[in-house]
């Protein structure tokens, strides 16, 4: 037998009980599951290999990189191999190179089962795509993790402490590019979010393609297009790095094992350093995550809740309304929307009044554009509350979706009860009836309402009885964005809003009243600030024109979430401004809550974060005093972070 | 004599006291002062998390480092009954494993007893991570005491480990169709005192406790008697 052939087959002998351990955990496990499911449902399916292998993939990669090289670098066995007419680097590489295909083998046939049985599951290959991009971004993570922990083996050379310090090591791999934001075009997790393959699959196509290409940082390779080649340029990235540092890591593992390197390291020393990294982690996502604005007062609304909940808040000094919307099943599990309301007076010793029983109306009665409803409250007239009620159905002359019903109603709250005490009908006035409101807000006893590309202005009488004064064919809010796109990718646009009529109002309350009809965007202005979020970026606009009614706003501050916070499902769902801050809802099921940025300057700051645990937090409202009021179950009364109070005291 | 032993295993063990207790007094205290996810979650990875963790580091130092030292020969020699040795390691080793989980207990409560679980709820989940930190311990102890260092040890450990999941995944995937079975099965391995801690199962704690206390006895027994014996893995 040749040398090569002799290693190799040593080499096999050492690592196939890993190979024999790791088949059992990764393949037989789930192929168990896929028999179960089959016996169930008929359906030869295991969701199992994909999370199995993005968890324990990296500890498996460890124990076979420790169990390959710890062994035969004792002392005693050492020298026998240095004693050998074998040059040591071809030990070395063959050790890599098997242990090396054991876990490959071992942890991409059960995700590329995974994805065949996904295949067959459901006829379709969508859900296959997700698996397949686990396959390829984590497959180079695997590679990494291995080699570090190759290293690692051959200068620690102690089994115990050589895992250890892998697993160390392995953890800042995996987690240290997912938060700490600089790091993030390294974070595996990241790669496979952005499903690079889908993203390269889109890229070609004819329509779109452009803008999926250019959004989703698709790369052309000129030599290799002809062979529909295109690569997120993120993933080519991340693959250079796995790679190169790989090929480090044999480097230097080679020389230690040459020249007889050593790492002296004791156990309690390992385990401190392995508590160390994992508290680093931890303490990294706490500062990111983790909640550090006080609470100053928890009051309950509601303890029972349906599904998908929606909320608003209409607020003026410490007196106000908590809508909240939530859709529960009924017996035939078709869902049944459910209005709920309730007055608040926070400085009464009885915050909330009991709850106020809407009519119960079909089609639903009050218009929610995006996540604002479409009501207007005034502490001049706190018995009445204004709504915009609307409904769609399918012209059958065209098939598209043509609006039946648009009304602006006014509800009396007296006695704590809501009684519809006046209906506008607003059908009669809509040129072309094609889509539901858009936004509504009171300012100066005027009544706006953005509804199917017409503005409605109502005049408000002296007992709250609003009269039509007119409904104009006119484009209210976000008329026109424009942008590029530089090196660093920060992206440098200006917006365009087109302005409700100005009689009696200043340009800054044309601006916000502007902005509070745009329903669809979370949007919010201060003076002539605009702050623009959803779940891609945070944008700061300063006005810097008015002409023709229409307002041109330059953007000055740019943010788009960190790889952690979209791990955490970053959704904005509400944004005020005060005082320079910008206070963001994050409707987000599992990490939602109230996050406040500093957007005074162009690096906009994240200053402080309020999150409550099993409780969705779904409307905000500024209060007089400073603080914020947030509401879901409970209204939370929350103080500003310090740096927002330090600043407005430096202000006055 | 016995106290001298106990200082000698006090001195050996006690920074592994102090590593579970700042690890995860740690992160109990700023998991739920942050209020990254619900109070539950933390309690249970805590008290869960934290068992298996200082089982595993207390179980590898035990026996096995006394062996990889050359120190074991030394300490049967001392005139001592072997069982004594062995009682006096277990009894600091349960005591190590246990206070860092107290220590999260305390601080559970602390902070957020009341908040969103009751603190009859937190005390009940911390229990089960004693319990289960304890049984596990001893399985690895009676199961690697023969095992001439650490590494095999651990390897024990994380094996008695694997069997008990792969156990009960195999339990739940046969008898998917009876929950009470499965419940059963859950009692027959240590991950019933955890399942039945943090989901307040009443007739079947009583039962694995009882289970596992008759199997506790039977594997000390069995640990105490090939303590100090000739013999070696053949692993």
């Amino acid at each position: 037998m040749r040398s090569r052939a002799a290693l190799l087959w040593k080499e096999w002998r050492e690592v196939r009980w890993f190979f024999i351990v790791g088949a059992a955990i990764f393949i037989a496990w789930p192929l168990i599951e896929a028999v179960s499911n089959y016996r169930l449902w008929q359906n030869f399916y295991s969701d199992m290999p994909s999370g199995m292998v993005l968890l324990f993939g990296g500890f498996f990669a460890i124990l076979v990189s420790v169990g390959a090289t710890c062994r035969d670098l004792q002392e005693n066995i050492v020298c026998f191999w240095q004693s050998r007419p074998v040059a040591i680097w071809r030990w070395a590489v063959t050790k890599y190179v098997m242990g090396l295909a054991v876990v490959l083998t071992v942890l991409t046939v059960p995700v590329l089962m995974q994805i065949l049985m996904a295949g067959g599951a459901d006829g379709s290959y969508k859900r296959a795509g997700g698996f397949a991009s686990v396959l390829i971004c984590h497959t180079f993570t695997l590679i990494l993790v291995y080699s570090l922990s190759f290293v690692v083996g051959c200068l620690i050379r102690s089994p115990v402490y050589a895992v250890i310090f892998s697993v160390a090591l392995a953890m800042l791999v995996y987690f240290l590019p997912v938060l700490v934001p600089p790091l993030e075009s390294f974070s595996v997790f990241n790669i496979i979010m952005q499903s690079p393959l889908e993203i390269t699959h889109l890229a070609f196509q004819t329509q779109g393609g452009p803008w999926f290409a250019e959004k989703m940082r698709v790369v052309k390779i000129p030599w290799a297009d002809d062979l529909a080649l295109r690569y997120n340029i993120d993933l080519l990235r991340y693959i250079a790095f796995a790679l190169v540092g790989s090929f480090a890591a044999v480097v230097i593992a080679g020389i230690a094992v040459k020249r007889n390197w050593r790492l002296k390291i004791g156990q309690k020393l390992m385990f401190w350093l392995l508590g160390g990294v994992g508290m680093l982690l931890f303490l990294t996502v706490v500062f990111q995550l983790g909640s550090n604005l006080k609470c100053v007062r928890q009051m309950p609304v509601t303890s029972d809740r349906g599904m998908s909940a929606r909320a608003a808040i209409a607020c003026e000094d410490s007196k106000g309304l908590i809508l909240l919307h939530d859709v529960w099943l009924d017996e035939s599990s078709t869902g049944r929307d459910k209005y709920r309301l309730w007055r608040f007076d926070l400085s009464s010793a009885e915050p909330i009044s009991k709850e106020i029983v809407l009519p119960v109306q079909v089609p639903p009665m009050i218009s929610w554009p995006g996540n604002k409803a479409a009501i207007a409250w005034s502490a001049e007239q706190p018995q009445l509350l204004y709504a915009v009620r609307d409904s769609q159905s399918e012209d059958k002359a065209d098939g598209k979706l043509k609006l039946n019903a648009a009304e602006l109603l006014t509800i009396s709250l007296a006695d704590n009860e809501a009684v519809v005490t006046d209906k506008i009908d607003l059908l009669p006035h809509i040129e072309e009836p094609r889509g539901l409101c858009e936004g509504m807000c009171i300012c100066r006893d005027r009544i706006f309402v953005n509804l199917s590309g017409q503005l409605f202005i109502f005049e408000l009488e002296t007992d709250g009885k609003p009269i039509l004064k007119s409904a104009t064919k006119k484009r209210v809010g976000i008329c026109g964005e424009s942008g590029r796109r530089d090196a660093s990718r920060q992206t440098f646009a200006t917006m365009s809003i087109g302005l409700v009529p100005g009689e009696g109002l200043s340009v800054q309350e044309q601006l916000a009243v502007s902005v509070e009809l745009t329903g669809y965007r979370v949007m919010d202005i201060e003076g002539d600030i605009v702050v623009e979020t959803n779940n891609d970026f945070i944008k700061v606009f300063r006005l810097k024109e008015v002409r023709d009614d229409i307002a041109t706003l330059e953007m000055f501050g740019y943010r788009s979430p960190t790889a952690l916070e979209r791990l955490a499902d970053f959704s904005p769902g509400q944004v005020f401004l005060r005082d320079g801050f910008a206070y963001i809802l994050n409707k987000s099921a599992d990490f939602g809550g109230l996050t406040v940025y500093d957007i005074r300057g162009p690096q906009i700051r994240r200053v402080g974060h309020y999150a409550v645990p099993n409780e969705r937090l779904l409307a905000i409202a500024p209060l007089p005093d400073g603080n914020i009021l947030v509401g879901g179950n409970k209204l939370h009364i929350v103080a500003p972070p310090k740096a927002a109070r330090t600043y407005k005291a430096q202000s006055n | 004599m016995i106290k001298a032993l106990f200082w000698k295993e006090w001195c050996e063990q006690r920074w592994k006291l102090a590593y579970g207790c700042v690890i995860l007094v740690g992160f109990t205290l700023i998991g739920l002062r942050s209020r990254l996810t619900p109070d539950e979650f933390i309690v249970i990875f805590a008290s869960a998390g934290g068992s298996i963790l200082m089982a595993l580091l207390v179980g590898m130092g035990l026996v096995a480092t006394e062996k990889s030292e050359g120190s074991l020969a030394m300490l049967l020699a001392l005139p001592v009954r072997s069982w004594k040795i062995f009682a006096v390691k277990m009894v600091m080793g349960a005591l190590v494993c246990a206070v860092p989980i107290v220590g999260c207990m305390a601080v559970s409560l602390a902070v957020a007893g009341g908040r969103e679980m009751s603190a009859n709820r937190i005390a009940v989940a911390h229990l089960g991570g004693i319990s289960f930190s304890v049984i596990m311990l001893v399985w690895m102890v009676a199961f690697s005491i023969r095992q001439p260092n650490e590494a095999r040890a651990g390897l024990v450990g994380i094996g008695v480990f694997m069997g008990w999941v792969f156990f009960v995944f195999l339990f739940v995937k046969v008898f998917y169709k009876r929950l009470d079975l499965v419940l059963w099965g859950l009692v027959i391995t240590p991950l019933g005192i955890l399942q039945f801690a943090a989901s307040e199962g009443q007739m079947h704690t009583l039962w694995a406790v009882i289970v596992q206390a008759v199997m506790l006895i039977f594997l000390l027994l069995w640990g105490g008697y090939r303590f100090g014996k000739e013999g070696r893995s053949k692993l």
